[in-house]
């Protein structure tokens, strides 16, 4: 893996190697769709990826990594 | 949220609205909106942005701001099958990242059949160039910069000669890349490229709106309304060339 960035790489890499600071996440079926989500509380959960889903699902702005989705 | 949302947009397409509608659908619009003729507000052109850490092969730690491209990939894949979608305009913001990642996504850009415009805001650096040249136009706003700089060893460093091989094979893939989507020359790019005394931790150099403009590297400076503009004229456009090659059959 090559990175090309203008960041300094020990600011974009810190905490790599630290498994508390990185995200946990789950994997969730919901409306038919199968996603990766990182629980954020209270039945929340934030979209880290689409897995399984039609191929329409990516342009729903609801389903954008980022996006708060309540957890099944 | 609810379920319902994620269901996608259920706006019927451009001309379908007549039928999709129910019964009393015209005698309300007519109630509402004084006509029969409901404005359709589903937009037939896509936009994507692209900002922060063009995120790879590896997950990054949450200070970062990423694009992801296992989403973005799909996401073309599904613009450019999508009957609705008329013109992608990709808004750029980004500091670069991931090599593999940042080259596949502009070679999805570079192969759709639809019309597409790139507008550089804020910055469009390192990985960003080959993305930001990608489109069929390209945009750079007034005061948004390009860094162009060399490929720089990361991870594992093995003394042979074979790893600066590498690199440069991957250097040149981005250089040739940026130079055939672009009118900048191949000399005038890695000139740009190997420039001392411009960085402070690099060589290289960082081009301002106008000057990425002056060196070929984008087509025009401006901002949304230019590239919105550009997007709809190459809409027409190519509707146009579809009804002649429709009427000549």
């Amino acid at each position: 893996m090559t990175f090309h960035t203008i960041l300094p790489l020990e600011i974009v890499l810190d905490g790599i190697d630290d498994p508390r600071r990185m995200r946990r996440t789950v994997e969730i079926r919901t409306a038919g769709m199968l996603l990766e989500v990182e629980p954020v509380g209270d039945g929340f959960g934030r979209i880290v990826r689409l897995l399984d889903c039609p191929l329409d699902a990516y342009l729903n702005p609801a389903l954008n990594p980022g996006n708060l989705i309540r957890m099944p | 949220m609810s379920a319902d949302n994620l269901a996608g947009p259920e706006a019927p397409a451009p001309g379908e609205g007549d039928q999709g509608r129910a019964p009393g659908a015209a005698a309300q619009a007519v109630q509402q909106l004084g006509q029969t003729t409901v404005p359709q507000s589903e937009s037939n052109i896509f936009c994507m942005t692209i900002i922060g850490q063009i995120e790879g092969h590896i997950v990054l730690p949450p200070q970062n701001k990423t694009t992801k491209y296992e989403h973005l990939i799909p996401q073309l894949a599904a613009a450019e099958q999508n009957p609705k979608i008329e013109g992608i305009l990709i808004v750029l913001n980004t500091v670069g990242g991931d090599v593999e990642a940042g080259l596949a996504i502009a070679e999805m850009i570079a192969s759709l059949t639809k019309p597409k415009v790139t507008l550089v805001l804020g910055g469009g650096h390192s990985i960003g160039v080959p993305i930001a040249v990608a489109g069929d136009r390209s945009f750079i706003a007034e005061t948004a910069t390009m860094t162009i700089h060399p490929i720089r060893l990361n991870g594992l460093v093995i003394g042979v000669p074979q790893t600066f091989e590498y690199l440069d094979k991957m250097q040149e893939r981005v250089v040739r890349f940026v130079t055939s989507h672009s009118r900048i020359s191949e000399a005038r790019f890695k000139e740009l490229m190997f420039k001392t005394g411009e960085l402070t931790r690099d060589i290289g150099t960082t081009v301002i709106g106008p000057d990425a403009v002056k060196d070929g590297l984008i087509d025009a400076v401006g901002g949304i309304g230019d590239a919105l503009a550009e997007l709809n004229r190459l809409i027409a456009q190519r509707k146009r060339l579809a009804g002649a090659g429709g009427a000549l059959q």
